[in-house]
């Protein structure tokens, strides 16, 4: 991994690299241009025949351009080891400085002139052939001892040394190209690697990729076209595609490495041009689409609608004028193809407008009915329909906070009433046992005796009120069991009057009781519907006027079964109904009658809690008391 | 001569009840905590004990639940919850009677005397034919008497048979219609609320506290009954 981070460890690989190119270049050709001539499959001989015939045949050529120039051949070859032989076909003539010396290669051409004859022909325009005159042969020999230093003896040198190394040369090809290989892979991996484990990029990285890419295309080119108008000698070629090829070699060597690093970085893609100008662009575009979106949310419905309904005028109107302007090109029946279309959309967005709306109208009829728990669906719903159902989902959550909060503090109150009241009773049971133990003494003063009856009914009266409190908490809290079945009302009001007879009688009440004669039978809690007429029948005879009549009555209205109880009260109700409904309200001011105010609360919770209601009316003197049940 | 233990970690309400006791003749042990009370039943001879149920250290269901171990004697249960769960779990674990405070000296009185009768006398004999027999009630058909806890009780012709019928059919209810029906033997035509002023004075007469019948129970909104295993 250090490897990866060291700088000279890469410029070793780059020259090493640059190195292992050149190297692979010179034994590549070697080998590729051994192999042409066969260096592989025949001998030394054969070979170095081949190769120095080829050039003998060039010589040839060249003999045969020089003929046309007068040059001197034989000062001319006097440093070569090559001989001519020119043999003119008509006169016999051979021009020639071979002696008969031995030859390795040889090689003849024959001998052309061209003559040009002008000619008009029958319509008048110039013309011209060329006739073809064979003069001779040109011989070439090459000669097998090259005592003169020329290309034929270098040739043949170079051909020597080749043939011995043409298995090395292989080798040499296959070890640099797997070095080159490894180098190349090895700064591919490293390129970007900084010290300390990150990948940086340098300023070539920095350079956005698809002008790096174009600048490297234009230097390929470039080099291309170099390399095309090559025309010099072979050192001069030799030199120049190697300049050339070094430089094209760095800068591909730069341009992948750079790739490599854009890899890893991630910043191929991100790191050009286009990318640039395209993030550039979608940066503007989303500007002005969110200020449009700012725009559009913070005008009012009714200006949306507006421009909604404004929008689609207009549409349509370009529709119309559109459909005017080539109505007759357009076939009658994709016009109406068209119209319908048009209906179905306008329709179906009626019907999603239609759908959303009756959902919250659903939900906020049953959020007002006290459904706590219903939740609006918002799915599929846009913009202002969601915000709105959203909100009333909000409220409804509110709600629910709120109740389940009200719930939890009244169970609360209970449970403090409760364990208060336990806490009252044992000192009570107390006063009352001594009271009671002062009382059998029998004390001679008659003031002290009628203390003591004040005690008496005073600790009476706490005890019943405690027990009410308790009572009166649970049932509103509704902590109380309820076990509903069908109940006689007709037998219980007997009961009832059973139980207060001799109340009643005391207080001279005399009571008139209208049943239907067919039994009436609601559902509740007999235990709790006990308490209910206890409790209204307490009162009537606590407050009724001595010696009036009392009227009690079961009615059936529709599925309902009314009770009402009736009597003039004894004391004027200076209250409203509401008002004696509440806790420790009680029809006299004085309160100095028996009692603790918390009956008729009491009678109300139970009646709700086993599903029916009870209502007070107050008119005058006269005092009415309705209990309301679900016939069974 | 019983001797009755009272025991109550309020020392008022424990001297009062003293009193009270000793007046009919009873000997009273004391004690203020379950613990106390174990201890005073293991080293004498007590035959009724009156027990509250919140106490420190062991509570009243604590010490019944020991006591039960060893000993059948009754106990009678003092206690400020009124809630019925509690009078239940009372009775369920072994108490004979319950007393909810703030009670009437009167009531605890009376139900001594009853369970005393109950657990000295009344061993579960007595099964002559004519007799019928509920908890401490026993009605006489031939004698056309009825005791409760031993003591002749004097009841009016209508409110015996009201009696025997309800105790013939013990554990069911009876409507007011039905027991007229059967009593006056005629149809009832609105004149059943004589049947419930009769069982009312029926259940002062028997009952210890006719507002909480041990016997003669009203079943609201249906009828009334006799309770059948007391």
């Amino acid at each position: 991994m250090k490897l990866k981070e060291s700088l000279s460890a890469k410029i070793a690989a780059i020259i090493f690299s640059y190195v292992m190119i050149i190297v692979l270049a010179f034994s590549l050709t070697a080998t590729v241009v051994m192999g042409y001539y066969k260096f592989y499959f025949s001998s030394e001989d054969t070979v170095k025949k081949e190769i120095l015939t080829d050039m003998a045949k060039s010589e040839a050529y060249y003999i045969h351009s020089l003929l046309g120039k007068e040059t001197d051949l034989d000062n001319y070859y006097k440093d070569k080891n090559v001989f001519y032989r020119i043999t003119y076909l008509d006169s016999g003539n051979v021009v020639t400085n071979y002696n008969n010396e031995p030859y390795i290669a040889t090689e003849s051409s024959e001998y052309y002139k061209y003559e040009e004859n002008y000619y008009e022909d029958d319509n008048g325009i110039k013309r011209w052939t060329q006739t073809e005159i064979h003069i001779g042969t040109i011989e070439v020999f090459v000669a097998e001892n090259m005592d003169k230093n020329d290309i034929f003896s270098v040739t043949s040198k170079i051909i020597e040394i080749g043939y011995s190394l043409r298995y090395a040369m292989v080798f040499i090809v296959l070890i640099s190209l797997a070095l080159e290989v490894f180098l190349l892979c090895y700064l591919f991996c490293a390129s970007g690697h900084d010290q300390g484990g990150v990948i940086r990029r340098n300023y070539l990285d920095m350079i956005p990729f698809d002008i790096i890419t174009a600048t490297v295309i234009i230097i390929a080119y470039v080099s291309l076209l170099a390399l095309d108008g090559l025309v010099y000698d072979l050192t001069t070629a030799i030199i120049y595609i190697t300049l050339i090829g070094s430089i094209d070699y760095f800068v591909a060597l730069g341009y992948t490495m750079s790739f490599a690093t854009r890899v890893k970085t991630r910043t191929l893609l991100k790191n050009t041009v286009i990318y640039y100008v395209l993030s550039f662009i979608s940066k503007k575009l989303k500007k002005v689409l969110n200020w449009f979106k700012y725009i559009f949310s913070n005008i009012s419905l009714i200006y949306k609608t507006l421009i909604i309904i404004a929008g689609a005028v207009i549409v349509e109107i370009i529709a119309l004028i559109f459909i005017i302007n080539t109505v007759y090109y357009i076939r009658s029946e994709i016009l109406f193809f068209a119209i319908i279309w048009v209906n179905f959309v306008l329709i179906l967005g009626a019907l999603y407008l239609a759908v959303i709306m009756q959902k919250i109208k659903t939900g906020g009829e049953r959020i007002s009915q006290g459904d706590l728990q219903y939740k609006i669906s918002t799915e599929y719903m846009v913009g202002d329909f969601k915000s709105f159902a959203n909100s009333l989902n909000n409220i409804n959550d509110g709600l629910q906070t709120a109740v389940n909060e009200k719930m939890k503090s009244e169970r609360f109150k209970t449970e403090l009433i409760t364990n208060v009241s336990h806490d009252i009773k044992t000192p009570l049971t107390s006063i009352i046992n001594y009271v009671d133990l002062i009382k059998k003494q029998q004390p001679e003063n008659e003031d002290v005796r009628q203390y003591i009856e004040v005690l008496d009914r005073q600790s009476a009266r706490l005890k019943k009120l405690v027990e009410d409190l308790v009572e009166a908490s649970k049932a509103s809290s509704g902590t109380l069991p309820v076990n509903l079945s069908p109940c006689d009302v007709g037998v219980l009001l007997t009961q009832t009057l059973g139980e207060f007879e001799d109340k009643l009688n005391k207080r001279q009440l005399s009571t008139v009781i209208n049943i239907p004669k067919e039994s009436v039978k609601i559902l509740a809690d007999g235990r709790h519907l006990w308490r209910i007429f206890d409790n209204l029948m307490s009162n009537v005879c606590k407050y009724a006027l001595k010696g009036t009549r009392v009227y009690i009555d079961v009615k059936r209205k529709s599925n309902k079964a009314v009770i009402t109880f009736r009597n003039i009260s004894e004391f004027e109700l200076n209250v409203t109904a509401d008002e004696l409904m509440e806790r420790f309200v009680r029809g006299d001011e004085s309160r100095n009658t028996e009692g603790s105010g918390l009956g008729i609360s009491i009678a109300k919770s139970l009646a709700e809690l086993q599903g029916g209601c009870l209502e007070l009316c107050v008119d005058g003197d006269l005092f009415k008391a309705t209990v309301v049940f679900d016939i069974v | 001569m019983y001797n009755i233990l009272i025991c109550d970690d309020e020392k008022d309400i424990v001297s009062a009840l003293k009193i009270y006791l000793t007046a009919e003749g009873y000997n009273t042990l004391c004690a203020y905590n379950g613990d106390e009370a174990l201890k005073v039943i293991s080293e004498n001879e007590v035959h009724l004990v009156l027990m509250d149920i919140m106490m420190p250290h062991t509570d009243g269901i604590s010490a019944m639940i020991k006591l039960r171990e060893s000993s059948n004697i009754p106990v009678i249960l003092l206690t400020a919850k009124s809630e019925d769960t509690d009078k239940i779990l009372g009775l369920n674990v072994g108490a004979d009677d319950y007393i909810t405070k703030p009670f009437n000296p009167v009531e605890v009185v009376a139900r001594v005397r009853s369970q005393l009768r109950r657990f000295t006398q009344l061993g579960g004999k007595l099964t002559e034919k004519t007799i019928l027999s509920i908890g401490n009630i026993q009605l006489d058909d031939k004698s056309k008497q009825v005791k409760v806890d031993g003591e002749t009780v004097s009841l009016t012709p209508t409110e015996f048979e009201i009696l025997k019928l309800l105790m013939t059919n013990a554990g069911t209810v009876l409507s007011p219609k039905d027991i007229y029906r059967k009593v006056w033997n005629d149809q009832a035509y609105g004149a059943e609320s004589t049947v419930a002023v009769h069982i009312r004075h029926l259940r002062e007469k028997i009952e210890i506290n006719p507002a909480e019948p041990r016997y003669l129970k009203v079943v609201w909104a249906h009828g009334y009954k006799m309770e059948k295993g007391v």
